[in-house]
């Protein structure tokens, strides 16, 4: 296109300067003639004619430009030979472009560029409005474009739908009755349109084309209407295509709305209830639980309170802070994190959750294995939620492992999957195959003195952060739980994962596991 | 004798805490709504005030706003099953003296009755 036009441009311009030398030349000529003729000496006066001939320029600069782009647009439009290839060349473009927007700036940009007509609109039926609406407008103001929007049943199209060839004003308006042609007229008026061309798709117009008149104020010619023609047979399949990728497109973001939705605004809020119910109601046994088993300690003297009893009693209140903790944590994770994202350092945070339960492997032997890569993809995340996240996955694996068990953490990059791959492995009692399937369900537990929270609020958190969980387990054997936390395309570029320098951290803390409970995630 | 308003829903709470403080020589009474609360604030003029958030009919937070406005000098401590920051802040903003979050330490809760009142000393 460019191309094209920047070689009509210097094609006008040579014209030009070829006119305005030959015109130079015809005055300097004429005036020697007349010289000639007069008995005065004429002394040669180059200043003189140079003077002249700027003088005639600049008075015949500005006709000899409009007569000369009129040569042209005529020659062009008439000719059709230039015009007609580029017409040919920009379909091309046209059928294979899916994205409806460009499709129709493409085409109003194409046609308003090859025609020098002021005002170029392109209409398309949109299936959900019911109307025709503008796909791209040309040369109107923005108060005009909105009210450009045409029903499926109206005159305009009918009259398209019967001719099934491009439409010119003066013709439409000549042979109807005279409150019709009111009517169309207001129509043609409202899209500046000479001549309106409509594109068809099988039987249904699915756009038109309309465009104002010629910058000569020349009638469209029957051999103009004809290219025009078959212009938009040639781009009708590329619009329907682009049409329903459109539809597609708006469907799918649609359906990725309600879903988001869907899972933000009804879940989300219900859980959310529900943790502030059940903090309150948990609360308030808890404190006078706690509350009487207080008292019976403060007044030991008076109670007779045996070793024993103290020491049960001192758990006991122990125990209903460790219970007021698990519903405030529900609480918190309820909750979306107000607080901003930070780069997340899994080595700390992981190294930091075995410190927390070292007290709890003080006993059983377990063999803690960490190979965390060095070279991770930086990614954002709310510190807090993936220490919840991996003490969950942790404390699991402790309580399930036996004594002299392995448990194992390992975080990588997955080149195929974009994403961090966590996986956190124990060679522990498992998980009965009827129950893998409720596992992340709020509430399921096997354990006695567990609220069933811990695998549900850590799928929450990695469903948050755009990735997603497994868990593979198998009873007597282990467990194996797997999270891939997706990298943002703009990390990228930042340096990933050279070389796989694991550090291998094995320590013999013994695990504190209560005998007495359950022995599942 | 200091003057002691316990005012919660859950009558157990009430009883605990009227023991407790009597045992440690406070004249206690106990309200089980906020409409008894006004009522008892009224006639006893208690010097601290333990207050419940979340009760049935009038809430903590209604009955900390009408105490202050006709009783500024009453310490009042807030007493929450949870410790949302707003509900914290806006209990503060009225006037709250301290909150204190359940399951309670009575401990710490003893120490910070006294504590109120010998800010007023
Ligand atoms: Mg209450």
């Amino acid at each position: 296109m460019l191309y094209l036009r920047k070689r009509k441009i210097a094609l006008k311009k040579g014209l030009m300067l070829l006119a305005l030398f030959f015109l130079s030349v015809a005055i300097l000529q004429i005036k020697t003639i007349c010289f000639s003729f007069l008995p005065i000496k004429s002394s040669v006066n180059h200043a003189a004619d140079v003077g002249i001939v700027i003088l005639v320029c600049l008075i015949t600069y500005k006709p000899i430009e409009q007569f000369v782009n009129y040569l042209f647009r005529e020659f062009f439009f008439k000719k059709g030979i230039g015009f007609h290839t580029q017409l040919i060349h920009s379909t091309n473009h046209l059928v294979s472009c899916l994205d409806l927007k460009e499709f129709s700036n493409f085409l109003v940009n194409t046609l308003s560029d090859l025609l020098h007509v002021k005002y170029v609109a392109f209409l398309i039926y949109d299936q959900k409005q019911k109307e025709f609406v503008p796909g791209a407008l040309a040369g109107f103001n923005f108060r005009e474009t909105r009210k450009i929007r045409f029903e499926k049943d109206s005159p305009l199209i009918n009259k398209l739908r019967e001719s099934s060839f491009p439409v010119l004003r003066f013709d439409v308006l000549k042979r109807v009755s005279w409150p019709e042609a009111s009517r169309f007229n207001t129509d043609f008026e409202l899209l500046r349109a000479q001549v309106v061309i409509p594109v068809f798709y099988g039987e249904e117009v699915i756009g038109f084309i309309t465009l104002s008149s010629k910058p000569s104020h020349l009638p469209y010619l029957p051999h103009e209407l004809k290219l025009l023609h078959d212009f938009s047979g040639r781009i009708s399949f590329g619009l329907e295509n682009a049409i329903r990728f459109n539809e597609m497109k708006q469907r799918y973001e649609e359906l990725k709305d309600f879903q988001s939705r869907l899972v933000h605004s009804n879940k989300f809020s219900a859980i959310e209830q529900l943790a502030t119910g059940i903090a309150h109601e948990i609360h308030n046994p808890l404190t006078i639980i706690s509350g009487k088993a207080q008292m019976l300690l403060l007044n030991r003297d008076k109670n007779f309170l045996t070793a024993k009893a103290e020491e049960d009693l001192k758990m006991i209140v122990q125990q209903t802070t460790r219970a007021a903790e698990i519903t405030r944590k529900l609480l918190v994770f309820s909750k979306s994190s107000p607080e901003q994202k930070a780069p997340l350092s899994f080595r700390e945070i992981i190294d930091d959750t075995f410190e927390l339960i070292s007290y709890q492997t003080s006993i059983d032997h377990v063999r803690i294995i960490k190979e965390i890569s060095p070279n991770l993809p930086a990614i954002k995340g709310h510190v807090e939620e993936f220490r919840e996240v991996f003490l969950n996955l942790i404390l699991n694996a402790v309580q399930s492992v036996e004594r002299d068990g392995v448990i194992k953490v390992l975080v990588d990059y997955s080149e195929r999957d974009q994403s961090i791959e966590i996986k956190v492995e124990d060679s522990g009692c498992g998980i009965k195959k009827e129950h893998l399937s409720s596992v992340f369900d709020p509430f399921f537990t096997t354990k006695q003195n567990s609220l069933g929270l811990g695998l549900f609020v850590t799928q929450r958190v990695v469903q948050r952060n755009g990735g997603y969980i497994t868990i593979e387990s198998e009873a007597y054997k282990g467990t194996e739980v797997t999270i891939l936390l997706p990298v943002p395309e703009t990390n990228e570029k930042q340096p990933i994962f050279s070389t796989p320098v694991f550090d291998e951290k094995v320590s013999y803390q013994g695990a504190y596991i209560d005998q007495n409970q359950s022995k599942e995630e | 004798m200091l003057k002691l308003l316990v005012v919660d829903d859950e009558e157990e709470i009430c009883d605990f805490l009227r023991i407790f403080f009597e045992e440690r020589n406070f004249k206690v009474s106990t309200a089980l709504s906020g409409e008894e609360a006004l009522r008892k604030v009224e006639v006893e003029q208690p010097d601290v005030c333990l207050l419940d958030i979340k009760m049935p009919g009038l809430d903590g937070i209604q009955v900390l706003k009408e105490v202050k406005r006709r009783y500024p000098k009453i310490k009042v401590i807030m007493v929450t099953a949870i410790e949302t920051t707003e509900k914290i802040e806006e209990a503060v903003r009225i006037g709250a003296d301290n909150y204190i979050t359940k399951p309670l330490s009575l401990e710490y809760l003893e120490k910070d009755v006294h504590q109120k009142i010998s800010d007023v000393a």
